[in-house]
């Protein structure tokens, strides 16, 4: 008598999508399908398995937020919650700080050496939200969110997964996907939309600074009004898209590959060095495409 | 609480190490089992905790086949104390002891600290180190903080590996007297994997691994 619960494996979604696709779509309809199930069958299926392996695991993430409804597990995750956007997005302010204030500094000196001081005052509002707060903000954002935050939650969940700690918190009976994944999950769209708004405000700062040191006229009231005058409801919204759906994907993908740490330290750096990879190439798709999408006319 | 083992068998692929497994413990009792260098004992421990997969038989603790328990029935019904690791690395101590009821929702946050202040005198565990990291314990203060915590929840059977691995005699006699304590307190059967016959010999039964089975010494 087989004396376990059904196998938790092979009810996993990824695995449950898995079969549905095999079954399906992958095997051979008839006898003349000898090429297909040769060549085409195996591709699709080693294409398809790491897209299937990362929808799993977000769905059960997306899974386990479900338990946010008892009063006790919720004051567990608001306090892991806290710890997540405390290092990912509140302590990223001092690299956010350094970077605007940088881009700032460079982006009106250039400027400055092609157009006179008082059309650059003019123009200042409609440049900055053409530049900085499209495209520069999101961006470089980020940037800096996979650099500091994506790299280490992959190496945080490889390490926990090496040292077992997931079947630790099993046989507590407490859901991994709950307490290590779903905190990170959510924490990461809220600290890239902070991480745009200090971008904003450090390189508009600077830029001031930048401006008053060739022209002590222009009034920083004045300035601050140019911009806001320029800023849109679309910009807000894209730029809350931008932060939602990166955050998701840059969170998503750094814990996808801490998932695939086996039991060997080097395969946390191979994890590492291909979620950041992946994360800077499918941020930076997002990207150009939401303002592809949004801008143009 | 009664403990059932009945045709117990936990195989891997290439090896077999416990067939047609069978214990019969009664209510409160503290029950060796001699452990050896690669003996199984980890493997016995977790095979009855439910802890790995393709293990088959029966566990049944006060009448509940724990296979048959959901995850959560069944943490709070049996409860693991490991020999290394098993703590949370983000989580300091206190945390990490006060996790299984903090998460299911057992008890309010006063009847925890009381519960754990319990635990922490039975078992004579410095309090200052409830604000360290796991990191910062020796292996002994790691095993005393997982065996807390397995007690924490009472479980009706707690399953305890190498209680005393690296600690000296008198940690040895504090833990085992604590014990004991909870044993007369709570009504918890625990099954403690040692090597030391002088602990197997204060014990209410005790088990050597022979032929995939268990003997009694």
């Amino acid at each position: 008598m087989y004396a376990g619960r059904p196998d938790r494996q092979s009810l996993r979604p990824d695995k449950l999508f898995e079969k549905m696709l095999r079954k399906k779509m992958l095997e051979p309809q008839n006898k003349n399908s000898g090429i297909l199930r040769k060549f085409l069958f195996p591709l699709v299926r080693s294409g398809s398995q790491p897209f299937l392996h990362f929808t799993g695991t977000a769905w059960v993430i997306f899974k386990s937020s479900r338990l946010l409804i008892n009063p006790g597990k919720r004051r567990l995750f608001q306090r892991l919650f806290k710890r997540q956007l405390y290092s990912t997005g509140v302590r990223a302010l001092y690299i956010n700080v350094v970077v605007g204030a940088l881009i700032g500094i460079l982006m009106i000196s250039r400027l400055y050496d092609y157009f006179p001081g008082e059309a650059l005052a003019n123009q200042f509002g409609s440049w900055f939200v053409l530049i900085v707060i499209r495209e520069l903000g999101p961006l470089i954002s980020g940037l800096i969110l996979i650099a500091r935050s994506g790299t280490a939650v992959t190496y945080e969940i490889g390490f926990l997964k090496l040292r077992g700690e997931f079947g630790v918190l099993r046989g507590l009976g407490v859901n991994p996907a709950y307490i290590l994944l779903l905190p990170v999950v959510i924490a990461f769209p809220v600290s890239l939309l902070i991480m745009f708004i200090y971008f904003d405000v450090v390189v508009f700062l600077s830029s001031y600074a930048m401006i008053l040191i060739s022209d002590s006229s222009v009034k920083f009231t004045g300035l601050s009004m140019a911009v806001l005058d320029q800023i849109q409801n679309s910009e807000l919204l894209i730029n809350a898209l931008k932060a939602l759906l990166g955050g998701l994907v840059i969170g998503l993908v750094s814990i996808h590959f801490g998932l695939k740490v086996n039991k060997d330290h080097l395969s946390i750096s191979d994890a590492i060095s291909t979620s950041v990879t992946i994360q800077l190439a499918v941020f930076l798709v997002l990207n150009v495409l939401l303002s592809y999408l949004a801008y143009r006319h | 609480m009664t403990v059932i083992v009945k045709n117990f068998r936990l195989a891997f692929p290439e090896k077999v190490l416990f067939d047609d497994l069978s214990l019969d413990l009664p209510d409160q009792v503290i029950c060796g089992i001699e452990s050896c260098v690669l003996g199984g004992t980890t493997s016995l421990l977790k095979g009855l905790a439910g802890l790995i997969n393709g293990v088959t038989g029966q566990v049944v603790v006060s009448g509940m086949n724990i296979f048959a328990l959901t995850e959560q029935e069944r943490s709070q019904t049996v409860a693991i104390a490991y020999e290394e690791y098993g703590l949370l690395s983000f989580f300091n101590i206190f945390q990490n002891m006060v996790l299984p009821l903090e998460y299911h929702n057992r008890l309010d946050q006063v009847d925890i600290v009381n519960r754990l202040t319990m635990l922490c005198e039975m078992f004579e565990f410095d309090k200052q180190l409830l604000v360290c990291l796991p990191h910062e314990l020796n292996d002994v203060q790691i095993r005393l903080v997982n065996l807390i915590r397995a007690l924490i929840v009472s479980p009706a059977l707690c399953l305890i590996d190498e209680l005393d691995g690296g600690m000296h005699e008198e940690m040895i006699e504090t833990a085992f007297r604590g014990l004991k304590e909870f044993k007369r307190t709570h009504d918890t059967t625990m099954i403690i994997a040692t090597s030391q016959d002088t602990l197997l010999a204060q014990m209410d039964c005790a088990y050597k691994i022979e032929a995939h089975k268990l003997k009694a010494l």
